[in-house]
């Protein structure tokens, strides 16, 4: 099973927010639409579900065209960034209300639903309010509902955005083994590019309505390509170095190392980051940041260098990758 | 601080309070009584007005009646227009729905006792006077703007997420609607409801043109003709027997509903 | 298609309002009355020029806005200070407000007669109070001068409670922190009442004065019981004159020119008042 994007496009009013959108997910892949505020993920999201309707182009799942299909007729899971469960029902309500205007039978409804809790280990809330539950409770109802209906696709709105830092991590393997063992396409938005280099197998990239660039996590940190992508992706931040003859060079902070022959530089602060440390360093050539081992000593005035395949190449005119 | 608060909060209260406790005070007082109210007489205290009342024909009861029964069905006819007319104004461009809030706004300020006579002639040609069923009609149109933008407030306030999660789960307008949007303006729509209610409760001028049989009279026309004959002949004790008897369900009302009744009429003005 | 949704409730509401305003200003260019035998007759604007010289009707004009305009300004000072004493935090504060919310929620006719049996003379317990300290009988509703006083007291006493609401749900929007920086700046509680209050309150106010100042205008219930528009028509609103053309004097298409007449002027002192309470306001801001 496939879920395709072509050519889509959404405008509002005069100024679109998505344009020239292509997409292709396949079955057992989840592609993360990784942006900023306001670059359209969510609106992609919202127009494969149906909540929102395409100005430009289609939206095929299995090569069928979901143009004139109502929301409810999409078979999709989705998982909200609020959760959206329903806060007057109970949990077990909100995820049998689903199956009933499905058609399902009473026994059903009642074994389908104890088992999802079970697999869920949501087995003791089942008559409690969403209210009544924690930020992690709720979300695993939310994925629940949407695991339940056995969809052709998942969708992901940002569903870790509302837990803490370190639930958010402990939860990343759960939902993914999750998710994935469905064979199922996946779309996963979110704006943190650790979240979706953890959660995702393709990264898309997008920035004012347009894909930067799509690859695999790996891809998208090797050979990034554009200076908005080599940007967005890595922390701490890539070094961009001062335009020279119409190219800029960006070098990761990884990639810098201490060298004998390099050039002078004065470290302005550090931050420790428990085994590494970020050092920030002033130099001929603008300020840099570099990361080591928390372990070396590194003196006052470092010389420092990096290795020239280590470099990204951009055009300064285009901000796309050169080499 | 706390202290100096007691003086003005016992004025609040008699200011409140003093002229229904002078009602109740006047329903057990006999004539004698009610004419001599400084002297000391014999016969003080006496039920025999609220007997009166009581076995008056009709009897008073049957008032009571006519403005629950009106009351109830002006309130449920006032939903069922309101709910999907809230839900269509939620959902219909957001200019247009501005526009026709601030229309309802204006009509909710309207005197609307300046429409008895034209409501009298439809009365008329329709031969609807004289229904206590028919003149729900007329209260619950009154009664639509304000319920209207209330019902309104409410369902925005819905986040629209969880609409959209009922649709991808499958549920129809209606299933929506039944389901998760009308239980969860639940408060909303009571607060509404109990407003509506004490509205048709206290009306009077329409009531006053549409009926004249004596056995369909509302509670305030059925007070109100008792002080149809001079100031001077009115029966006061009967009368304000009368009056506790017709204030009883609305304090009822006001005591149990407090909050319900306090949040629709501030949601009206913050939001509206 | 959704709009759908609002047809139903939007039919029920012009047939109630209006197709009425509608009819009106039809019947205001028509006689129909006892005489035409209640079917109408275009009389050319008849009905408007006898308005214009009809002395009763200004009367009544006049009588209804100094009705309203001392109505509504008592209202509002009242509905402040109990609004500001419910702000604050004490014990029982939640029974006192419910009680204070019961003028409001009874029946006008009800409390009408009440106020008519309060004011009595010589039995009522005003002319008691008055009688006890040895002083002549006030006769209140029955002189001129002071009848409409006492509807007016009729009338703050019912719908004082829901403008203390509004100001209630008022203040519970400003926040605490404001009169904290004020105190620390030195300023003292009553300053805080003009400087951040009132100035913050200014919505909800102008949303009471046009709620209450259109209700006004109309008053129909409260004086058709408590006096009838008597004594010698001093208390007389325009309601009770349009409702006695239609319902004594049969004189519909009058009754109608009337209400139409009514109208304007509401819509007009709605607007006038609004613009006087910021002009108010602005002179005010001014001069500090």
């Amino acid at each position: 099973m496939t879920l395709i994007l072509k050519n889509i496009g959404r405008r509002y009013g005069k100024s679109w927010v998505l344009r020239n959108l292509f997409l292709e997910i396949k079955d057992g892949e989840c592609l993360a639409l990784l942006g900023p505020s306001g670059c359209g993920k969510s609106t992609t999201l919202r127009l494969i579900a149906g909540l929102d309707i395409p100005d430009e182009g289609s939206i095929y799942i299995n090569g069928r065209d979901l143009k004139n299909v109502s929301p409810s007729k999409r078979n999709i899971g989705m998982v909200f960034q609020s959760y959206a469960l329903f806060p007057h029902l109970s949990i077990a309500s909100n995820l049998t209300i689903g199956l009933k205007v499905r058609g399902a039978t009473e026994s059903e409804q009642h074994q389908k639903v104890s088992s999802i809790l079970t697999l869920m280990k949501l087995e003791d809330l089942a008559y409690r309010k969403p209210a009544q539950l924690s930020g992690g409770q709720r979300q695993r109802v939310a994925l629940a509902r949407a695991l339940l209906r056995d969809p052709e696709v998942y969708l992901l709105d940002e569903p870790m955005s509302n837990l803490d830092a370190q639930l958010r991590e402990s939860l990343r393997p759960e939902i993914r083994s999750l998710i994935l063992q469905g064979q199922k396409p996946v779309v996963y938005v979110t704006h943190d590019q650790q979240e979706a280099m953890a959660m995702a197998n393709k990264i898309a990239v997008m920035q004012k309505g347009n894909v930067e660039q799509i690859g695999t996590p790996n891809e998208l940190y090797n050979s990034p390509a554009s200076i908005f992508v080599a940007s967005f992706i890595g922390r701490p931040q890539i070094n961009l170095l001062p335009p020279e003859s119409g190219i800029i060079k960006g070098i990761r902070p990884e990639d810098i190392i201490i060298n004998e022959n390099g050039i002078n530089s004065k470290i302005i602060y550090q931050e420790w980051l428990g085994s590494s440390k970020l050092i920030m360093l002033d130099t001929p050539i603008g300020e840099l940041r570099m990361i080591t081992s928390s372990n070396d000593q590194i003196p006052e005035c470092p010389k420092i260098s990096w290795d020239i395949k280590n470099e990204h190449r951009f055009e300064l005119t285009t901000h796309k990758r050169l080499n | 601080m706390k202290k100096n608060l007691s003086l003005p909060i016992i004025i609040l209260l008699f200011w409140s309070l003093f002229p229904l406790l002078w009602q109740l005070y006047t329903s057990f007082c006999t004539p004698e009584a009610l004419t001599h109210p400084l002297e000391i007489i014999e016969h003080r205290w006496t039920l025999e007005n609220y007997r009166q009342i009581l076995k008056s024909d009709p009897p008073f009861i049957r008032y009571l009646f006519n403005s629950i029964l009106l009351g109830i069905t002006t309130t449920l006819l006032t939903l069922v227009f309101s709910l999907p007319a809230a839900y269509g104004l939620v959902k219909i461009k957001p200019y247009k729905a501005k526009l026709i809030r601030i229309i309802l706004f204006g009509i909710a300020l309207f005197p609307y006792v300046l429409l008895f006579l034209a409501l009298l002639e439809i009365a008329r040609d329709l031969n609807i006077g004289n229904n206590i069923l028919m003149l729900s009609i007329p209260y619950s149109a009154l009664s639509m703007p304000l319920a209207i933008l209330l019902l309104t407030s409410a369902l925005k306030d819905i986040p629209s997420e969880l609409e959209e999660a009922a649709k991808l789960e499958g549920l129809n307008l209606a299933q929506r609607l039944k389901w998760i949007l009308i239980p969860l303006i639940a408060p909303a729509t009571s607060s509404t409801a109990i407003l509506v209610f004490i509205f048709s409760w206290n009306e009077y001028p329409i009531a006053l043109t549409w009926l004249s049989n004596p056995d369909l009279l509302t509670l305030p026309v059925a007070i109100a003709r008792i002080a149809g004959s001079s100031v001077y002949s009115v029966p006061y004790g009967a009368y304000a027997a009368a009056t506790v008897l017709g204030a009883l369900p609305v304090l009822l009302i006001v005591i149990i509903f407090q909050k319900q009744i306090i949040s629709g009429l501030t949601q009206g003005a913050i939001k509206g | 298609m959704i709009g759908l949704l609002i047809l139903p409730a939007a039919l029920l509401i012009i047939l109630i309002f209006g197709t009425p305003l509608i009819r009106y200003i039809w019947l205001s260019f028509h006689a129909s009355s006892v005489i035409t035998g209640l079917v109408p007759i275009a009389n050319k604007g008849a009905n408007w020029q006898r308005l214009i010289n009809d002395q009763r009707f200004w009367q009544d004009s006049f009588q209804t806005f100094r009705f309203a305009a001392l109505s509504v300004s008592l209202e509002l000072f009242i509905a402040l200070a109990i609004a500001l004493l419910l702000n604050q935090k004490w014990r029982g504060r939640n029974l006192v407000r419910a009680i204070t919310l019961l003028p409001w929620a009874l029946p006008t006719t009800v409390m009408a007669l009440g106020w008519r049996w309060i004011f009595n003379t010589p039995y009522g317990p005003i002319e008691l109070i008055v009688n006890l300290i040895g002083l002549d009988q006030f006769n209140i509703l029955s002189n001129p001068n002071t009848a409409w006083l006492a509807t007016v007291l009729g009338d703050v006493w019912k719908t004082t409670p829901f403008i203390a609401l509004i100001l209630l749900a008022g203040l519970q929007t400003i926040p605490q922190d404001l009169y904290e920086a004020f105190k620390l700046e030195g300023g003292s509680n009553k300053e805080a009442l003009f400087k951040i209050t009132i100035p913050m309150l200014k919505p909800y106010i102008l949303l009471s004065i046009l709620f209450r100042l259109a209700q006004a205008f109309g008053v129909f219930d409260l004086i058709q019981v408590m006096t009838g528009g008597g004594p010698a028509g001093s208390t007389e609103s325009l309601a009770i004159y349009a409702y006695l053309n239609a319902m004594r004097f049969l004189d519909f298409g009058y009754s109608s020119t009337i209400m139409i007449g009514s109208f304007i002027l509401i819509v007009f002192s709605s607007i006038f008042s609004i613009y006087l309470f910021n002009k108010f306001k602005n002179i005010q801001g001014y001069s500090r």
